[in-house]
C-alpha cells in the first residue's frame, strides 16, 4: 500500500469508528427514552465530548491530507465528504445527546406506554438506526445504489413527525395545565426528525463521493 | 482555432500518436498532461511543424489552424513559427542583452524602424511581467537574469512577432515555486489575446492554468475535457487512476 493509500485508509478508519460511536448513541437514546433509564442518559451525554474529538481531529487530519497529497478526483470527493460527514455525524450526536437531556431534566411524567405507540417513538428510532446503518454499508462498500431506498425512509420520519403535531397539539388543546409537557415532547419528536434529515444529508454526501453526483437542495426525487 | 482530426505520428515503425482527433478554442488554455512517452509533447509540435525537424517521422491525418491545414504543401513554414510561437521546457535566451533577445524576431523580419523597436520591447515585456525586473538592465547580456526571468524574457522573445497561439513545453518545471507562481499568473493573462497550449507533468499546474485537459496514454488521447471535470469527476478509469497516483 503507498503511503498517501494508508493515510486515506486511516480518515476511512476514523470515520467509521466515529459513524459507529453515533450509531450507538442513537441505540442507546433508544432504549433510555423508552425505558426513562437515567444511567444510559447519562452516559449519552458524557460520550458527546467523544463524539465532538473525532470531528476536530477528522478536520485536522483532512485539512494535513488536502495539503501534503492534493487529493484530486475520487480521492478529492473522499476527502470532502469525509469532513462533510464527520460535522454531520457531530450534530447528529447533538440531537442524541439532547434526548437524553431530556430524559435527565424533564419534570414531567415520563412517555406512557400508550404514548410511545401512538407517537410511534420506537418505530422512529428503528427507521433512524437502519439509515445509519445502511449509509455506513453504502460508504464502505463505494456503492450508491441504494441511496435512493435510504431517502426513502427520511419520508417515513417526516410522516411519523407530521402526526405527532397533530396528535401532541390536540392533547395540548385537551389539557392546557400540561402543555409545557406537551411541547417538551414536541421537542424531543422534532430532534428525532432532524435527524432523519441529517441521515439525508450523508446518503447525499456519499452519492457525491461515488457518483460526483450533486442532489442537495434537489430533493429525494431526483435520486 | 486548432483542429486535428485522426492524427497518425510515426517515428520510423514506432506509431507515437494514436488516431487523435480534437480541438481546441480561441484564447483558451489547453494542457496535455500524461506519462513520459505518452506523445503529449509530440503532438504539441505537430502544431508548429517542429517534429518536421527530425528524421524518419511521418504524419497521417489533418492539422487545421484557423481553417487551413498546415501540413499542406502551400504553407510558409516561417510564417507558420512566427505566427504559433513556443516556449520550451529549459529557457534558451540567445547569448545577446534583454533588449536584443526580444528585438531579434522582428529585426528578422525585416523591420528596421529603432523606436518601432523599442517601443515593442518594451510593451512585450510588460506583457511578459517582465519589464520592471529588467528596465536597468536592458542591454545587459540575458544570462544575468535569473532562470525565471529567463524563461520569461523568452516568452517575450515569442510575443514580439506577435503570434496567435503560444505553445508551452512545460515552462516552468526548471524554475522555483516563485517564477512558476509568475509564469501561471502570466498564462492567465495571455489568454485574452492569444491561445495557448501547454504540456506539464505537474497536473496541479494544468489544473490550475488551463480551460480543458488532455490526458494521453501510450499515444492514444485517453480523455479530453473541462478542466474542473477532469479533476474532479473522470470520465475514464485510467485518466483517475493516473491523475490519483494509482498508476503502476
Amino acid at each position: 500500500m503507498k503511503h498517501n493509500e494508508k493515510e486515506m485508509k486511516f480518515l476511512r478508519d476514523e470515520i467509521n469508528e466515529m459513524w459507529r460511536l453515533v450509531i450507538s448513541q442513537i441505540e442507546k437514546t433508544k432504549q433510555a427514552l423508552l425505558t426513562n433509564d437515567v444511567e444510559l442518559a447519562l452516559e449519552i451525554v458524557s460520550l458527546e465530548k467523544k463524539v465532538d474529538a473525532y470531528e476536530l481531529r477528522l478536520d485536522s487530519n483532512c485539512e494535513h491530507y488536502i495539503a501534503l497529497y492534493n487529493p484530486v478526483a475520487i480521492d478529492l470527493r473522499l476527502v470532502l465528504s469525509i469532513m462533510k460527514i464527520s460535522i454531520t455525524l457531530e450534530r447528529i450526536a447533538d440531537y442524541a445527546a439532547g434526548v437524553a437531556r431530556y430524559v435527565l431534566e424533564t419534570e414531567c411524567q415520563p412517555f406512557t406506554d400508550k404514548m410511545k405507540e401512538i407517537l410511534k417513538l420506537e418505530k422512529m428510532f428503528d427507521i433512524l438506526l437502519s439509515m445509519m446503518t445502511a449509509s455506513l454499508v453504502s460508504f464502505n462498500s463505494e456503492n450508491a445504489k441504494n441511496a435512493s431506498r435510504i431517502l426513502a425512509k427520511d419520508k417515513g420520519i417526516d410522516d411519523i413527525y407530521s402526526s405527532s403535531i397533530d396528535l401532541l397539539s390536540e392533547q395540548i388543546g385537551k389539557d392546557h395545565n400540561d402543555a409545557r409537557c406537551g411541547l417538551e415532547m414536541m421537542m424531543v419528536i422534532r430532534k428525532l426528525e432532524r435527524i432523519g434529515d441529517h441521515c439525508s444529508n450523508i446518503v447525499e454526501e456519499i452519492v457525491f463521493y461515488i457518483e460526483a453526483k450533486v442532489l442537495k437542495h434537489k430533493g429525494k426525487r431526483e435520486v | 482555432m486548432i483542429v486535428t482530426k485522426n492524427i497518425n505520428f510515426y517515428y520510423g515503425d514506432f506509431q507515437a500518436l494514436k488516431n487523435i482527433t480534437m480541438s481546441m478554442d480561441a484564447n483558451t488554455v489547453t494542457a496535455f498532461i500524461g506519462p513520459s512517452g505518452c506523445g503529449k509533447s509530440t503532438f504539441l509540435r505537430l502544431f508548429n511543424r517542429m517534429n518536421d525537424l527530425i528524421d524518419g517521422t511521418r504524419l497521417e491525418g489533418e492539422c487545421l489552424i484557423k481553417g487551413k491545414n498546415i501540413y499542406d504543401k502551400s504553407i510558409n513554414i516561417d510564417a507558420l513559427r512566427k505566427d504559433i510561437g513556443m516556449v520550451f521546457q529549459k529557457p534558451n535566451p540567445f547569448p545577446k542583452s534583454v533588449f536584443e533577445n526580444v528585438a531579434y524576431g522582428l529585426r528578422v523580419n525585416g523591420i528596421k524602424d529603432k523606436k518601432f523597436i523599442a517601443d515593442k520591447v518594451e510593451e512585450t515585456l510588460k506583457a511578459a511581467a517582465l519589464f520592471e525586473e529588467v528596465k536597468d538592465k536592458l542591454h545587459k547580456s540575458a544570462f544575468e537574469l535569473s532562470g525565471g526571468q529567463q524563461q520569461r524574457l523568452c516568452i517575450a522573445r515569442a510575443l514580439a512577432v506577435e503570434p496567435s497561439i503560444l505553445l508551452m513545453d512545460e515552462p516552468a518545471s526548471a524554475l522555483d515555486p516563485i517564477s512558476t507562481a509568475k509564469i501561471e499568473e502570466l498564462i492567465h493573462e495571455l489568454k485574452k489575446k492569444y491561445t495557448i497550449v501547454i504540456v506539464t507533468h505537474n497536473m496541479q499546474q494544468a489544473a490550475r492554468v488551463s480551460d480543458k485537459t488532455g490526458f494521453f496514454m501510450l499515444g492514444e488521447l485517453i480523455e479530453y475535457s473541462d478542466t474542473k471535470k477532469m479533476f474532479l469527476n473522470p470520465d475514464k478509469e485510467t485518466t483517475q487512476n493516473y491523475i490519483t497516483g494509482r498508476f503502476g
